[in-house]
């Protein structure tokens, strides 16, 4: 099993009142530097440390995440990062140029001597707004979009491309990508569309905001559906990010985690403005098991979050026994670690623990 | 005006106004991308019987072309039709503009003295192509731009219709710049 460790960059201020878009007029460029700072500190703890992926997001408008473009993160990343494979998960792609996409990854695999994993998402529900994307495209968006990345990264040619939503009349990147045919590609593959278009695909499968329960649905149709099309799925072609913090007791974990969550509640940021998820969700955004994907999506108490796998929380011995219940349940071989508060020293520590005392129990599983 | 030239090459269909596209097809039925580019073109479709010489096929869509007054045309050919598209533009180059040639095949024949530019088309959906069957088959043809038409397959015209026709509208419009986009990307004035 290996280790990523996500940090969504967040804003580490008060942002008002819960909402989306949120209104800019709260923000300080001081905390927001901070923040990043700090973040990107982080990133490259875990790479000293040993993790095996740092990893960005793609969101916006919001104090959740200040990564509008995590291009530029991994740019960034690829100048203090020496080991660790940096993972874009994601780009949001329905919503970009995907030629630009193609090209932007294409650099940061050079820059990084190889190493970018280059997920694509569909994003959360409320990035359509961002770019006036219809959401009712999103799906077909993708998968079009997905091919015309792949076709300008191995396409050596010049070529036009006459799609359904996307026109160029001339594609022909530089650089090119160092790991050839491709960097490793990863999808969002909550979904049973997903899922199934992943596995047709031969792509890897990303879970995220989700639970052990919901999460295994995913990975059985993944897995019986890549069988369908002739190939078998390991470890290293499903990642599982999952909320974490460690400290050295139970207690300690726990009374750090909840004294971050009260001061910065969370939040859903596909929730935070239940009229836009309403549109959305009309739109049919959601797919064939809307109501399973809705519910995943929806905050839950830390509690009920440790029971589902949607946290790693507690000391080293006891977050042990949930990654390995993790990996008994869903075979990821890939933890993208989250970091949903940025608490300095006590993060670090954190890190630190998972880095020293806990993966070296689990790397092992496959 | 339809009129029936010869038994292996017909021509099938004359239909629309304006510049002139030639559509040199197989034996299949009229392309449904026809009924797309008659909107603005004039499109004379001539089906081409298996095996029937090139040289038979240029006597007789030049012959038409002269009975019909029209003195440039931009040539279209499926597959089955490209090599005699080929030996066609490389025979009449004062009446072939422009050479657009669908899903065609590794070998078109001589092309060393070929002058128009082509464009070949191919889907993205083609089990039995290799992937870079499309590169090295523009690389062999003097001035040959490529363009995938995404989620079609080896019938590409007939996949996706609309989306071939507005690619050989513009490229039997403009040639060359059809490379530069030349639509208004103003919302609202």
């Amino acid at each position: 099993m290996k280790a990523a460790l996500f940090c969504p960059i967040r804003y580490n201020g008060a942002a008002g009142p819960p909402g989306w878009p949120v209104p800019g007029d709260v923000y300080s460029s001081e905390i927001g530097q901070k923040s990043m700072q700090s973040s990107m500190a982080l990133l490259r703890h875990a790479d000293e440390v040993g993790f095996d992926w740092v990893t960005v997001a793609e969101h916006h408008y919001s104090p959740f995440s200040l990564t509008p473009n995590p291009m530029v993160v991994g740019g960034a990343m690829t100048q203090v990062v020496k080991n660790a494979k940096i993972a874009m998960l994601g780009a949001t792609i329905p919503i970009l140029n995907p030629v630009r996409v193609a090209e932007e990854f294409a650099m940061l695999d050079t820059m990084s001597n190889g190493r970018v994993v280059a997920g694509m998402f569909r994003g959360s529900p409320n990035e359509y707004v961002t770019y006036n994307i219809n959401p009712a495209e999103s799906r077909e968006r993708f998968e079009e979009a997905l091919q015309l990345i792949k076709m300008a990264w191995t396409e050596t040619e010049p070529f036009a491309w006459q799609g359904r939503y996307y026109e160029y009349k001339a594609v022909s990147i530089w650089p090119r990508s160092v790991q050839q045919p491709h960097p490793k590609i990863y999808m969002s593959g909550s979904s049973p569309e997903s899922s199934e278009f992943a596995a047709r695909n031969r792509i890897g499968l990303g879970m995220a905001f989700t639970n052990v329960p919901q999460a295994m649905k995913s990975v059985e149709n993944y897995r019986e559906n890549a069988a369908r099309f002739g190939w078998t799925p390991t470890g290293d072609d499903i990642i599982y990010r999952v909320i974490f913090h460690v400290a050295d007791t139970d207690e300690q974990a726990i009374e750090e985690f909840s004294a971050a969550a009260a001061a910065a509640p969370r939040g859903s940021l596909t929730f935070a403005n239940r009229d836009l998820e309403k549109a959305v969700d009309s739109a049919g955004y959601y797919g064939r098991d809307r109501d399973a994907q809705r519910a995943r999506l929806m905050p839950r108490g830390l509690q009920d979050s440790i029971d589902v796998g949607s946290i790693l929380l507690g000391s080293p011995d006891t977050v042990t026994k949930q990654i390995e219940r993790i990996h008994r349940d869903l075979g990821a071989g890939i933890l993208d670690l989250t970091v949903a508060h940025d608490l300095g020293a006590k993060t670090l520590h954190a890190i630190d623990l998972m880095a020293t005392k806990i993966m070296p129990r689990v790397r092992h599983l496959q | 005006m339809l009129m029936t030239s010869d038994k292996n090459v017909k021509l099938i269909d004359d239909t629309g106004q304006g510049a002139v596209i030639v559509f040199l097809r197989g034996a299949a039925p009229l392309s449904k991308t026809v009924d797309v580019l008659q909107n603005d073109f004039r499109v004379l479709s001539f089906s081409i019987a298996a095996a029937t010489p090139a040289t038979e096929v240029i006597d007789v869509v030049t012959q038409s072309l002269e009975s019909l007054n029209v003195t440039e045309a931009a040539v279209v050919a499926d597959r089955a039709a490209a090599t005699a598209a080929v030996a066609f533009a490389v025979a009449r180059p004062e009446l072939v503009q422009s050479l657009a040639l669908l899903s065609p095949e590794n070998k078109v024949g001589d092309v060393s003295s070929l002058k128009a530019l082509v464009l070949a088309i191919f889907g993205t959906i083609d089990p039995a192509r290799t992937p870079d069957a499309p590169r090295n088959f523009c690389r062999s043809i003097p001035n040959c731009r490529l363009m995938y038409v995404y989620d079609a397959g080896p019938a590409v015209d007939d996949d996706r219709p609309e989306a071939v026709a507005a690619a050989l509208q513009e490229f039997a419009t403009r040639r060359e710049g059809f490379l530069v986009s030349a639509k208004c990307g103003k919302l609202y004035p």
